[in-house]
């Protein structure tokens, strides 16, 4: 985005071929506001400061069914600009945006059914890759998530916690490409019934894309949302299994974190019908949101440095004899599930006869581990826990998660209130276990 | 051949393959086809651009200079053979309708 001075406002050039009404609408009322459209920049609308003028706008969707790809057509541009049409803008898609001063002049599509069949391949294009993304999300999760007990029930409670945001993720994706093919497939119908019964064809009005486009926004906003709580620190991890201030103090920092930036980006002035507006405050109030926001990422990356009480040893601490892992059927599999760009451990700790699932992203598990082992340590009932440790022999209690890195799992080894990393051959098992590859003592000493 | 969507030309259809019994250029036969139909019908230059489009796509016209920017368009053999049918079809209309419309108060 770029604001050059007060005399140009820009809006994102973007709008769907079911909304050529409202773009039309907004141009007008943005004339009639004094700011008269340039051009298209990149992907954005340029608009001038000018003498208000009552102007009447078209956008329409041509292409010629000679050409394969829609491409500009000088020729339809000088037969428009021959009956009075001024061009204005030519966007993909073959999407043409006219302007005249006069209000009597012939609409550039004047036979309903032709403006119809113009947009009814690209509406039922964007239907088809709609569906096909909302049945592959399915697919994916059919076939990757066979026990879905976990990841359809979700249940609040501290022993069994769920990917509660990866699903939230997964509901939001799928919703709104379904719910972007209802909307298309409605406006479809209801206009091939138009065409038939020989009535004008329709498109969105501008109030209605306006309400449409808030509702985008919480949307965007919730998924932008998740998806930082996948990538980040903050996830579902504390907010699920963090003490009451941790949960309070992440989930403020969440909202601010995400929310002050989007409070600053995307302003609704009465000017603004679409989204931003060029002036020296926004600028600024831009450039606050976007300190805020970082500084809110630090507090969060600090906040979670704090809660880790990890010391790393640059030689392992204990020996593998110390650990004894013995026999692996006494320990339950560990579990690993994946879909797209998250994947699931289930991380059994034997002796309490409790499991922790977590949620991470692929390469992070350090970080999973560090995070979650206090909480492991915490757990373990010591008292519990006398078969396991008669069983072994040894007074370790084995928490592994699978992860592998070439031929070798990470995993991780508690004792007396203590946990290591450890590493073991992958085709082996934990019962061969070779070495202590990793040299982190929790809580540290 | 005609598409089967063209066997029955609409109103606009038929004025512009009326005016284009001779050589025109888009702005021109919409001048046309107002001064033929007595300025009743009107063709936006997005809707004519398309049936032009359709026409030639389907040999019912045919461009008389490729080479400029702006095209000009005359009908052929074959388009002149729709047209006669379309007139032949729309004759038969007023001749059959004539026969009530006579008898009728």
């Amino acid at each position: 985005m770029s604001v050059k001075n007060e005399n140009i406002l820009k809006a994102p050039a973007s709008f769907e071929y079911t909304e050529l009404r409202a773009v039309e609408e907004f141009f007008e009322k943005q004339e009639a506001m004094g700011w008269q459209l340039h051009g298209v920049d990149r992907s954005s609308f340029v608009f001038h400061k000018a003498e208000p003028r009552k102007i009447r706008y078209q956008a329409v969707v041509f292409n010629s069914e000679l050409e394969e790809k829609p491409s500009y057509s000088s020729e339809f541009v000088q037969m428009c600009a021959n009956e009075g049409w001024e061009y204005v803008a030519f966007l993909s898609g073959g999407r043409y945006i006219f302007r005249s001063q006069r209000q009597d002049i012939t609409e550039i599509m004047t036979d309903d059914e032709y403006k119809y069949k113009s947009v009814v391949r690209k509406v039922s294009k964007d239907i088809t890759l709609a569906l096909f993304w909302s049945v592959l999300i399915v697919l994916q999760n059919a076939l990757k998530f066979t026990d879905t007990s976990f990841y359809v029930a979700i249940k609040m409670n501290e022993s069994e916690p769920v990917p509660v945001i990866f699903v939230l993720v997964t509901v939001y994706v799928l919703l709104w490409w379904i719910i972007f093919a209802f909307d298309k497939g409605l406006w479809l119908i209801k206009n091939r019934s138009r065409v038939k019964n020989g009535e004008r064809v329709t498109s969105y009005d501008l109030g209605f894309v306006k309400k449409k486009r808030r509702i985008t926004d919480a949307v965007a906003v919730l998924s932008v949302l998740a998806l930082i709580g996948i990538y980040s620190y903050v996830d579902s991890g504390y907010l699920l299994h963090g003490s009451s201030m941790d949960k309070i103090i992440l989930f403020f920092l969440l909202v601010m974190f995400v929310g002050v930036p989007f409070i600053a980006f995307f302003p609704r002035g009465a000017q603004s019908e679409f989204i931003f507006f060029g002036k020296k405050k926004e600028i600024l109030k831009r450039s606050i949101a976007v300190a805020l926001s970082v500084l809110m990422f630090l507090g969060v990356f600090a906040y979670n440095r704090t809660r880790q009480d990890v010391k790393i040893y640059e030689e392992a601490p204990v020996t593998v004899d110390d650990l004894g892992f013995a026999d692996p059927e006494t320990y339950k599999e560990i579990t690993v599930s994946a879909t797209g760009i998250a994947q699931q451990y289930r991380c059994y700790v034997s002796t309490a006869q409790q499991h922790l699932m977590y949620e991470l992203f692929v390469g992070e598990w350090e970080w999973l581990t560090d995070r979650y082992v206090k909480k492991v340590l915490k757990n373990i009932d010591e008292s519990a826990s006398t078969d396991m440790i008669e069983l072994n022999g040894t007074p370790w209690d084995i928490c592994y998660v699978s992860v592998r890195e070439g031929d070798n799992s990470l995993g991780l080894a508690v004792k007396d209130g203590k946990a290591v990393y450890v590493i073991y051959p992958s085709d082996k098992g934990a019962a061969e276990f070779l070495n202590i590859a990793y040299t982190k003592l929790f809580p540290a000493e | 051949m005609p598409r089967k969507s063209l066997q029955t030309l609409s109103e606009p259809m038929y004025y512009v393959l009326l005016a284009l019994t001779k050589e025109l250029y888009g702005t021109e036969i919409m001048q046309e086809v107002k001064r033929i139909s007595g300025g009743r019908i009107k063709i936006g230059p997005g809707t004519l651009y398309t049936m032009l489009d359709k026409f030639y796509a389907n040999g019912i016209i045919e461009r008389t200079n490729n080479s400029l920017a702006i095209k000009s368009y005359i009908i052929t053999s074959e388009g002149k053979k729709l047209l006669r049918e379309e007139y032949a079809r729309l004759s038969t209309l007023i001749i059959d309708g004539e026969k009530i419309m006579e008898g009728l108060e």
